[in-house]
């Protein structure tokens, strides 16, 4: 059997992400740590970094989800996965900074995010 | 004595008395006055009781017609019966005699009447020409009328050119009086238009002060300048707006103070003006002090008076910045809107995950798993309503086409396996709807495509389903639902199903939607709804 992946989920909507992670266990994956801000996910990925991150962009704090995913990229190329309540083009494009494996918009397309999630795991 | 008696030959007599009559005259007497002098000397030399001397009627336009010798004669006649005395050619001799005229002829009754006894008539000529006519009346007896005609012949040519000269003197005069007269009417005519042209002058002049006045006291700022531009003219409102003295304004041109035209803009623009004869635009100058103010400036090109514009510069610097505020204010509450819609759908989702996770806590309860499931879903045709109005441009409508696809697209997501071999065929007419509209249909479209998913293809491994939307002059709508399943029993009443979904589709599209709702069951089930023109009115 596979080792469990280690996924960061950044969420600053606790209920949200309650509902994400009841999902992803459905399809066989683990939350290993939820954060709701951008400086809480820095720290959580220089302490345990993560096997894949998946991040929101509006987050509570001062940085947004892809400051934040900026900052974790300079210490780490850890696959980020951008799950966002709203399409907006000029964060799609903002969001290429840290070469993304996905840019999706909720509710979570469950079969895609497996299919992504997969792919990691597939590359580890 | 006479010369007559002096000398006993009449004519060498006459002739001396001519000679010396004629050198004391022409030594004493000026022309004009020759008539009346030599008149004179026949009455002296004569002894005639009136002498007279007529000027010819063709000498015309002269008052001047008879000259008498005394004075008091002249009115012995009158000047109409003057003229008969006037021969047109030389005159036969004339009866000296009244009495001996013929009873007919025009002068005798005359003579009579004026009791004249005696008459010698005399033509005179001047260079050929008839020029007067010379009378002796009375001639005193017993002289004798051929001594007197002898002596007065020789001084008949100098009497005749003194009447002519007298009569061209009196010409000249009554020219002199006309061209004096027409000199005096001119220099009245001349008076009177320059007076008028004073006037005149002093009202261009006024009214050119009047003009300057309100242009210096406008509230806007006005320029004259030539057509590169240079300014010519200023006024004050324009040097308190700028902050430059109208001197240093004079030396300046356009480019010079606008701050958002470079030269060759504002020479296009220039170019562009003259071409249109006006514009009127807005730009920012650059005060002495390197400020920027914001200008509405209206260009005349006058070409006729001026060759160059005429420009008014009125500082709306304050109208701009209310309209920023007004702007970011308007920036402001779209901002917030967007964020309402934002947070209503993120507080949809939050209740949709508070009923599934709670859902969780009864695996086993497949009741409270399906109310919680179509519940769900409901939360999420919703949600997706605010996710596409916080996107939309007006914030009031969306795309009914797109949004229900999307919504199909995620019903079908959600739905996991069982949608894996049922395939939808849009065919939805673009339109932007109020989201009044909006959520109804969705919740319809929700509740038939979730029951096609469920019932439906029960007993198949593929499904079809066909969703159109079309529009008729824009505004009602014809909404058709279509599977391909296995249907409802033939006596399956539509309308007398207690099931929520039922209920909501019926109601959604007759109250809610005011229109009506038709259920067939042929090959499958099929839902078409008339939905009339909205009554909802557009509320942003």
């Amino acid at each position: 059997m596979d080792a469990p992946l280690n996924i960061l989920l950044v969420e600053d909507e606790v209920i949200a992400a309650m509902l994400m992670e009841r999902q992803l266990k459905r399809m066989g994956f683990l939350v290993s740590n939820h954060v709701t801000t951008g400086e809480q996910a820095i720290q959580s990925a220089l302490d345990s970094p993560p096997d894949i991150i998946i991040m929101d962009i509006q987050l509570a704090g001062s940085l947004d989800g892809i400051e934040t995913a900026i900052e974790i990229r300079n210490n780490s190329q850890v696959p980020i996965l951008f799950l966002t309540g709203f399409e907006n083009p000029a964060f799609r494009e903002r969001a290429q900074a840290v070469n993304p494996i996905g840019y999706l918009i909720k509710p979570m397309n469950e079969p895609l995010i497996k299919e992504l999630i997969e792919t990691v795991r597939g590359g580890l | 004595m006479t010369i007559r008696e002096q000398t006993g030959n009449v004519d060498y007599a006459a002739k001396m008395l001519a000679i010396e009559v004629i050198s004391e005259i022409l030594a004493t007497t000026s022309s004009n006055q020759l008539p009346e002098k030599l008149i004179e000397q026949i009455h002296e030399l004569t002894g005639s009781k009136t002498v007279m001397l007529l000027v010819h009627p063709n000498s015309q336009e002269i008052s001047k017609l008879v000259y008498s010798c005394p004075l008091r004669r002249e009115q012995l006649f009158s000047p109409l019966d003057l003229e008969k005395f006037c021969p047109t050619f030389t005159p036969d001799p004339l009866p000296v005699h009244p009495q001996e005229f013929p009873e007919d002829h025009p002068l005798r009754t005359l003579l009579l009447q004026a009791k004249v006894e005696s008459i010698i008539r005399f033509a005179l000529h001047a260079s050929g020409e008839l020029v007067g006519t010379l009378l002796l009346l009375d001639v005193p007896e017993p002289a004798r009328i051929s001594d007197v005609i002898q002596t007065i012949t020789p001084i008949l040519p100098l009497t005749a050119m003194a009447l002519k000269n007298a009569i061209a003197h009196i010409h000249i005069e009554h020219q002199a009086q006309q061209l004096a007269v027409l000199a005096a009417e001119r220099e009245v005519h001349v008076v009177q238009k320059t007076s008028e042209l004073n006037s005149a002058m002093h009202l261009l002049r006024a009214n050119e002060e009047l003009h300057r006045a309100i242009l210096q006291t406008a509230m806007d700022g006005f320029w004259l300048t030539d057509t590169t531009g240079h300014i010519q003219e200023v006024n004050r409102t324009y040097c308190r707006m700028s902050g430059y003295s109208e001197q240093e304004l004079l030396s300046m041109k356009a480019e010079n103070l606008d701050a958002d035209e470079t030269p060759g803009e504002i020479s296009k623009h220039m170019q562009l003006i003259i071409d249109k004869g006006e514009g009127c635009f807005e730009t920012r100058h650059r005060r002495k002090d390197q400020s920027l103010f914001d200008l509405e400036v209206s260009v005349q090109y006058r070409p006729r008076e001026h060759d160059g514009f005429i420009v008014f510069l009125k500082d709306i610097t304050a109208r701009k910045i209310a309209e920023n505020e007004i702007l970011h204010s308007l920036n402001e509450k779209e901002t917030m809107l967007r964020e309402i819609y934002h947070r209503t759908k993120n507080t949809l989702q939050v209740v949709r995950g508070l009923l599934v996770l709670h859902a969780d806590e009864f695996p086993e309860n497949t009741e409270v798993q399906q109310l919680v499931k179509c519940t769900e879903e409901r939360i999420q045709a919703i949600a997706l309503v605010h996710q596409m109005l916080y996107a939309s441009k007006n914030l009031s409508s969306i795309s009914i086409d797109k949004y229900l696809q999307d919504l199909s697209e995620n019903i079908f997501q959600n739905s996991g396996q069982k949608t894996k071999n049922i395939h939808i065929s849009y065919e939805l007419e673009p339109h932007e709807v109020l989201i009044d509209s909006v959520i109804p249909l969705g919740l319809i479209l929700n509740e038939l495509l979730t029951n096609s998913i469920r019932h439906a293809f029960t007993d198949r491994d593929y499904g079809q389903i066909s969703i159109q939307l079309h529009w008729n002059s824009g505004e009602s709508a014809i909404f058709q639902y279509a599977d391909n399943g296995i249907g409802v029993p033939d006596d399956f009443n539509f309308r007398a199903q207690t099931s929520l979904g039922l209920k909501l589709i019926h109601s959604l599209s007759e109250k809610q939607l005011l229109g009506s709702v038709q259920f067939k069951n042929s090959h499958g089930i099929q839902c078409i709804i008339e939905i009339p023109k909205s009554h909802y009115k557009a509320r942003l």
